[in-house]
């Protein structure tokens, strides 16, 4: 398949969830590399060059706040921008990440998969980049 | 008396020597005065006995209504017009001051120090402080002759209901002679309240995420497969599927809403915005429904065009979308028009429809949870929505400092909904 050769590292523990993702995804010709929970996340991006991270914040093993502060402190991993995926617009939750280094935040259900494409595409430009 | 007259006369005359006539006079005198001192004596029981009876059956009467005021397992207190405590039962003094009593010595059982505990309503009234201003509520139900109450306290572990209510007493004129306060216990049923209101939070958040699959799924289907899909009834059943989850998505977002409303979860951003702009923007958002329905849509009074609002521009335009999206689902002649306006320091905004109208029994449920207008369960059509709207559209004008209402509302003519929404002052104006 045609790609972009942009990486994007997807967190997600919800099989619904990751395979809608990927399918967007794809549509938008990205290469897309999937973890389940929090730990394999970490490993994932320790291992690959990524231009963007999708981050579930609930997840077993190692939520995604977690895994979002690991990536932060490491020097290799620091630069990657993170969006956090989240089920409830919840503020506090929402201000938490963006205190830790997270770029932005989506609201899994707030979207259709047109406007999950376009909010990638300004995540992946460096001049959005907040 | 009369006794002295006849002595005074015996005496004048001398015992022996009273004339018949006069002898006559006094046995008249004496008959007469016997005869009134009888009829006194007699009045006198007589009204002795009433006045016995009516203090026995006061004395019953108090004492049961004394029984029955100790005996509530609800907070009673009475209060003079001096706001001086003439009565506090037992189940108050729990209440108020359950950790004194229980610390206290203990000299014969609970319920005797109970009962021996003494407070005065300057003590009731520091136990309230300072949540609660009991003596300028205590005057206030003093001076409207209205109770007044207030409906949580949040006191010591428990919630409380207070309510104040003026003793009037018609005595030629009307007179207010004390209050009476009574302090519930409704500890129990804000748990209950709070569980259902997790329960509703959780369960909503957790139908989320399936349906977030669905609604995505089928977006992606609709979106790039849509030559995949040729038959005909299958890509109606693909719609179907599209149009029941957005649907469903919907009603659980009503639900979340509430719920994070509810619980205070939602912060209002306090911006300075431009009304007309969000009003533009709703209405745009709405314009093609109007149109479907061959209705207008318009917006009035383009004098206010630069007025100011301090809100949060997302929640003021969900707010517009459902009050006018209501108003053009309840109309089928004429149409729907906004108008902007200014009140004092409030700037207006009414939302009228020349639809069904709002019934008399309807309107006082209007901004209720889960209140559809018809009574009828039967008859309730859910593809209108789930009855949370307005309630959504109040918890969201009131966090934004403002007030909605039903303005007006004529049945078979329809109605006007008007918004009051706090101006910026133009001396913060840039």
């Amino acid at each position: 398949m045609l790609t972009n050769h942009q990486k994007i590292l997807l967190v997600e523990d919800d099989e619904l969830m990751y395979r809608m993702y990927e399918e967007i995804l794809n549509f938008g010709h990205y290469d897309i590399l999937i973890a389940k929970d929090g730990e394999e996340g970490w490993k994932v991006a320790k291992e690959n060059k990524l231009d963007l991270i999708l981050l579930d914040v609930m997840m077993p093993k190692m939520s995604g706040m977690d895994l979002l502060k690991l990536l932060k402190s490491d020097p290799q991993t620091k630069d990657v921008p993170v969006v956090m995926l989240t089920n409830l617009a919840d503020e506090r939750m929402v201000q938490e990440s963006l205190n830790n280094g997270a770029v932005g935040y989506m609201v899994k259900s707030a979207f259709t998969p047109e406007e999950v494409l376009e909010r990638i595409k300004a995540y992946l430009s460096p001049e959005s980049v907040k | 008396m009369h006794k002295l007259l006849s002595d005074q006369l015996k005496f004048v005359f001398g015992s022996d020597l009273v004339p018949p006539q006069i002898q006559h006079l006094i046995d008249i005198i004496d008959q007469s005065y016997q005869r009134y001192d009888q009829i006194i004596w007699d009045e006198r029981q007589l009204h002795q006995d009433t006045v016995k009876q009516k203090d026995a059956r006061f004395e019953d009467e108090h004492a049961r209504l004394e029984a029955s005021v100790k005996s509530l397992n609800i907070g009673f207190i009475l209060t003079d017009l001096n706001k001086q405590m003439v009565m506090i039962n037992s189940a108050a003094k729990f209440i108020l001051f359950r950790h004194q009593i229980n610390s206290g010595r203990l000299i014969h059982s609970k319920e005797a120090n109970l009962l021996n505990f003494e407070c005065s309503l300057e003590d009731v009234a520091s136990q309230l402080s300072p949540k609660v201003d009991l003596k300028a509520l205590i005057d206030q139900s003093l001076t409207t002759r209205r109770p007044v109450e207030v409906s949580e306290i949040e006191f010591d572990e428990v919630y409380l209901k207070l309510r104040i209510i003026p003793i009037i007493e018609y005595d030629g004129e009307i007179k207010v002679i004390g209050t009476v306060i009574l302090l519930g216990d409704v500890t129990e049923t804000k748990r209950v309240e709070q569980a259902k209101d997790e329960f509703f939070s959780i369960a909503s958040h957790e139908l989320r995420t399936p349906l977030t699959a669905i609604q995505g799924n089928s977006a992606l289907i609709k979106m790039y497969y849509q030559d995949k899909v040729m038959d005909k009834s299958l890509k109606q059943m693909i719609d179907d599927i599209s149009l029941a989850s957005n649907r469903l998505s919907g009603i659980v977002n009503d639900f979340l809403d509430i719920s994070r409303l509810e619980q205070g979860r939602i912060k209002f951003a306090k911006d300075e915005v431009s009304l007309l702009d969000i009003i533009n923007q709703a209405c745009r958002e709405l314009e093609s429904i109007a149109l479907n329905k061959r209705i207008y849509l318009k917006i009035e009074n383009p004098n206010y065009l630069t007025t100011h609002i301090l809100a949060d521009e997302k929640r003021l335009k969900q707010v517009l979308i459902n009050l006018i999206g209501n108003a053009i689902k309840f109309t089928w002649f004429g149409g729907v028009s906004v108008s902007l306006g200014e009140e004092a320091d409030q700037a207006i905004v009414r939302v009228k429809d020349t639809g069904e109208g709002i019934g008399q029994k309807d309107r006082q449920f209007l901004f209720h949870k889960f209140k559809q207008l018809n009574e009828d369960i039967y008859k309730t059509n859910i593809s209108t929505g789930t009855g949370l709207g307005l309630y959504i559209c109040k918890l969201l004008i009131d966090g934004m400092s403002g007030e909605i209402e039903l303005e007006s509302s004529t049945s078979g003519q329809g109605s006007v909904f008007k918004l009051k929404l706090p101006l910026v002052k133009a001396n913060s104006k840039a």
